[in-house]
């Protein structure tokens, strides 16, 4: 596979306000890779998703999409160039029905007939969804809900797509659904993703590499399977004495 | 754009405190300054302008260095000076009136008024977070109980040292009528509701005067059967609703399903006696309309009321033997400067005391999270309720005490335009600080009575900059929010907590 | 006529005056909802823009100078041209006020853009007088006025009257709704400005660029009350510069009735209002209106605190 990088993050310093959330991290994904970050809470994964999103900017360092520098482009124009995401807590649109929302996903294409297709691809990849697609979104169940999420973000036909905690809240078997559909988004599509997890077993098992944050910093990172060995990790994320 | 008002926010708020404040009041000032160039006007004294912006800065460099300095000073030191300072201020002013031609003791008068009220919108505002759009109500509660309770038509004529007290109590009981309703309410529903009571009693105190009870029962009826009807419809069409939307099952909704459907059913019982009336009435059945009592004036409509009572002092002339009415304060500023301060006084001990509480604490619980503050124990409705009562008892005073330095009050005195202006100085000082409220308050409306009504039409005679007020009102309001959303003199401690909030 | 009663027909004009003044409050109150429903303002400025729309298009019609009552052409072909410029303008100028005294503050607290809102609208009043004068200003009877019911109709009601101008007002009000209601529910532009108003981050995440859809519905809500202002002048033949506060307040106690921020609550609250406004300026007297409008308001938000429809679009973010 040719690895070519197609997201890159250097020394980023992200702020709340006058929080320091994000003390200069480094990282970067290459195409076709599936990256995972791991943390506990409050380590900063989401709000490295929301800089690379363009929902927050850095105050110091630089993010590269595809070798153009892209910390200063707001949010909505970053869906257009390829990024696409499924955010923390799911944030559908509880009022408008499945069907709306997963055309909102898809707001910024003109091409009519390629979006109707993309539908009926993500109804194929989650059933559910089809059956319940004149409905408010707001009616559906958490596990639906973050099919919906997935799906939505997948509209958008992204180079990259950022997954924030697909698993929270689900039912262990809906997690492996979950993930078992990443995998086939990463291998059927050839999108690049980069996976946010507390899950962190589940995560390193489908992904080829992995970043470790720890209030706001890069820790470790390597190859999954070299995470997974890994001592640290093991006792802190995995949870083994 | 955006990123750079961002990045010029950040700088700013990277500055040291005192430095942030006078940036912005300086920043404030010269938004006037350069609205006023921009008029282009050849005829204008710029110089004059220019002088008096200064002085105008100068005065507020002086008020918030103060500010800053008394605020670490002991607690009892910090009375003594704040006293001294109240004390000499109108030898003071009366000096430096004779160089101006303001009225400056008569503005700092009204401005002191206007420190009390806005106390009292404080504690609702500002400690209980509860927001009020239509405070002027209580004000005017205020100033026309005492005009009903001192006004020689009404053969009351009650003297002006019991009137404010029982003021403070009316406005109080009406603080807890009009905040019992409301309490259930989310923030901009209370708003709205707040600011719904802030137009009725005007409206009421306007139609009050003069009135007769002249119903026309035939009419009235059929008025009342269409209410009904709507109301009835308005109760289907909910009920159908909700069978439509099946999709939105909660136990609130459901339960307030079960409260819909009794209502629904009075108003079937309700309806159907309605319509038997309008079947019963025909033509002939036309009652003439019955005039029920002689004509009252309570508050004198939109006249309003005049003369009021003021402060006498019959008692020490007569023990010391001085003739009658020499004792007489009428309109003297120097007097009523020291009957507001004093009134005035009593509201900020209040404010103070209140803040450092038990009730403050709960105040405050209240406003950052009231489920999180029911179950600490705190009873929000009672707390929330109290604030209502205590905020309307401090405006209740206040308009007593300004309807009796008046001596006329009048429907137009309590405009919305007041109740906004007020929630303009507690936002700009600094939302919960009793201090701040008390300077900014104080500059505001100096600002805004001297400035804006005197100095700026004079420096512009032939252009209306007068009516301009609102103009610079909200660019002021616009620039410190965006550049100091805590206010200028916020609550100490609290200024770091609210800038983070403003930012997320 | 059919045999009704003076009281009876008293009654129906009541009713009918309702459906008027719930018509021009309706296009009123959608721009209090929509705005709401996005930014969770209460854009105190808006009724101020319906006086806008007064101003101007009395502006327009003095520039054009048409014979009163218009006919021919000018009643076919320049109405509804002044119609869309009043539109276009007022719209306009809702978007530069957003601009210039909302969009600073979306990140303040939410006490400040409310009391800029405020103080935006005290600015448009002082300009207003100053642009026009503070007295009450004469809006020619443009519109051409026939009784329906005698003169098209035959028939001989002693009280009722239901003119061709109220005929004009309920053609364009109506219509105006029902294509904002489609244009809501049915359009890309329109669900984009719904997910907004659900989650204005989630909407920027799918590349909806949520600054601009805030500014088309700014433009939506200030075209219709510059519409509603229009209708006002061409219905009413007077307004003044004040005539914003106390139409916006109608419109918003309306939009509030209806559950502010559902675009169907607005109309219904509105016609409501309309209806309660007529009966109580006819059988209690108008200058209780006020009052009585009110305290239904509160009746209405202490018993039912989320309107007659409640939140079905964007309030409550789930
Ligand atoms: N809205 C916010 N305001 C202020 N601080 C925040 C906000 N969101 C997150 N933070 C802080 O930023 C840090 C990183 O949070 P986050 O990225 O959400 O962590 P994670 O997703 O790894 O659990 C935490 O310390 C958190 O307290
Ligand atoms: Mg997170």
């Amino acid at each position: 596979m040719a690895e070519k990088t197609l997201l890159q993050l250097e020394n980023v310093h992200t702020y709340y306000g006058n929080i320091h959330a994000l003390h200069g991290i480094s990282l970067h994904v290459d195409e076709g890779e599936i990256v995972t970050l791991i943390g506990s809470n409050g380590a900063g994964k989401s709000t490295t998703i929301r800089t690379i999103s363009g929902i927050m900017h850095p105050r110091e360092g630089t993010v590269h999409f595809d070798g153009q520098p892209i910390h200063t482009v707001d949010a909505h124009k970053l869906v257009g160039r390829g990024i696409a995401q499924s955010p923390e807590g799911r944030r559908i649109f509880p009022r408008l029905t499945v069907q709306d929302n997963l055309e909102m996903g898809a707001y910024l294409r003109r091409d009519r007939k390629h979006v109707h297709e993309d539908i009926d691809n993500v109804f194929t990849l989650f059933p559910r969804l089809k059956e319940r697609r004149r409905q408010y979104a707001g009616t559906l169940s958490g596990g639906e809900q973050q099919m919906l999420a997935i799906g939505r973000a997948l509209m958008a036909r992204p180079r990259l797509l950022l997954l924030d905690e697909p698993s929270m809240g689900l039912a262990p078997v809906l997690v492996d659904t979950i993930f078992d559909t990443i995998k086939r988004i990463n291998t059927e599509n050839g999108t690049t993703i980069l996976l946010v997890e507390q899950n962190a077993l589940m995560a390193l098992e489908v992904a080829k590499r992995g970043y470790v944050l720890q209030t706001g910093s890069v820790v470790l990172q390597d190859s999954a399977e070299a995470l997974l060995k890994n001592e640290m990790v093991r006792k802190v994320y995995l949870g083994e004495e | 754009m955006q990123n750079n008002l961002t990045l010029l926010r950040h700088r700013f708020q990277a500055l040291p405190s005192n430095q942030q404040q006078l940036v912005a009041v300086g920043g404030f000032l010269a938004t006037t300054v350069v609205a006023g160039l921009l008029n282009q006007v050849i005829s204008f004294d710029l110089l004059k302008l220019i002088y008096l912006t200064l002085i105008f800065i100068t005065c507020v460099v002086i008020a918030q260095w103060l500010f800053n300095y008394i605020q670490i000073l002991p607690r009892n030191i910090q009375i003594v000076t704040v006293g001294i300072i109240a004390l000499t201020a109108p030898f003071i002013l009366r000096e430096l009136e004779k160089m101006t031609d303001f009225g400056l003791l008569t503005q700092v008068n009204r401005a002191l008024i206007f420190v009390a009220l806005a106390q009292g919108l404080n504690v609702v505002v500002g400690f209980a977070g509860l927001l009020d759009l239509g405070y002027a109500a209580f004000f005017a509660i205020g100033a026309y109980t005492f005009g009903i309770l001192t006004w020689p038509s009404h053969d009351i004529e009650l003297s002006f040292f019991l009137a404010i007290w029982v003021c403070a109590v009316v406005a109080s009981i009406f603080g807890m009528i009009i905040g019992a309703p409301t309490l259930r309410l989310r923030g901009d529903y209370l708003a709205i509701v707040t600011l719904a009571f802030g137009e009725i009693i005007p409206t009421v105190v306007r139609n009050l005067g003069d009135f007769s009870f002249a119903f026309r029962p035939v009419h009235y009826l059929n008025g009342l059967t269409f209410i009904f009807v709507l109301f009835a419809g308005w109760l289907l069409i909910n009920l159908l609703i909700r069978v439509i939307r099946r999709d939105i099952v909660d136990m609130e909704s459901l339960q307030r399903d079960r409260l819909v459907r009794t209502v629904a059913i009075i108003a079937v019982l309700l309806i159907a006696s309605g319509v038997m009336r309008v079947i019963a009435s025909d033509r002939e059945f036309e009652l003439k309309s019955w005039e029920l009592v002689e004509d009252i004036n309570l508050t004198g409509g939109s006249q309003g009321l005049t003369p009021l009572g003021k402060p006498s002092f019959r008692l020490v002339e007569e023990s010391f033997g001085m003739e009658k009415n020499s004792l007489r304060v009428g309109v003297n500023p120097t007097f009523w400067y020291y009957a507001i301060i004093f009134v005035t006084g009593i509201i900020l001990v209040a404010a103070r005391r209140l803040d450092d509480s038990r009730l403050g604490r709960a105040w405050k619980a209240v406003r950052e999270d009231e489920t999180a503050a029911d179950f600490m124990g705190v009873d929000p409705i009672r707390t929330k309720l109290l604030a209502f009562a205590i905020g309307a008892s401090f405006s209740g005073l206040a308009g007593a005490v300004y309807a009796s330095m008046l001596g006329a009050i009048f429907p137009e005195l309590f405009r919305f335009q007041v109740s906004i202006t007020l929630l303009i100085i507690v936002v700009l000082s600094g939302r919960g600080s009793v201090w701040g409220v008390l300077v900014g308050g104080l500059i505001i409306s100096i600002f805004d009575g001297v400035y804006l009504a005197q100095v700026l039409p004079d420096a512009f005679p032939d252009e209306p900059v007068e009516s301009l007020r609102w103009v610079f009102f909200g660019a002021g309001l616009l620039f410190i929010m965006v550049f100091r959303p805590q206010g200028l003199f916020p609550v100490r401690t609290k200024a770091r907590e609210q800038n983070q909030g403003a930012n997320t | 006529m059919f045999g009704m009663s003076i009281d009876q027909e008293v009654f129906v004009q009541q009713v009918l005056n309702g459906l008027t003044i719930g018509g021009y409050l309706a296009l009123i109150a959608l721009g209090y909802t929509m705005v709401y429903g996005i930014i969770e303002l209460i854009n105190f400025a808006h009724g101020d823009l319906f006086a806008f729309g007064f101003l101007f298009s009395l502006t327009l019609f003095e520039y054009f100078n048409p014979a009163a009552p218009l006919t021919g052409a000018d009643l076919y072909l320049l109405l509804p041209f002044i119609l869309l410029i009043t539109m276009a303008v007022t719209g306009g100028l809702n978007v530069v006020i957003d601009q210039i005294a909302y969009r600073p503050l979306r990140s303040a607290p939410r006490l400040a853009p409310l009391l800029t809102a405020v103080g935006m609208s005290f600015a448009l009043e002082a300009i207003f007088a100053i642009w026009k004068g503070a007295t009450q200003i004469a809006y020619p009877r443009y519109f051409p006025t026939k009784d329906v019911f005698r003169e098209w109709f035959d028939l001989e009601p002693v009280i009722i009257f239901f003119t061709t101008k109220d005929v004009f007002l309920l053609s364009v009000t109506i219509p105006l709704m029902i294509v904002l209601a489609l244009f809501i529910d049915r359009t890309r532009i329109g669900k984009a400005m719904r997910a907004c108003a659900q989650d204005r981050e989630a909407a920027a995440m799918m590349g909806i660029n949520v600054n601009r859809i805030i500014s088309m519905t700014f433009f939506v809500g200030g075209a219709l009350a510059g519409a509603a202002g229009l209708i006002w002048g061409l219905y009413i033949n007077s307004g003044r510069f004040l005539m914003g506060f106390e139409a916006g307040l109608m419109a918003f106690t309306a939009a509030v009735l209806g559950g502010i921020g559902n675009i169907r609550g607005a109309v219904m609250g509105s016609f409501i209002i309309g209806m309660l406004k007529a009966l109580s300026d006819g059988y209690i007297g108008g200058e209780w209106s006020r009052a009585i409008i009110f305290g239904i308001l509160i009746l209405l938000l202490v018993f039912r605190p989320s309107g007659i429809l409640g939140s079905t679009q964007s309030i409550e973010k789930v």
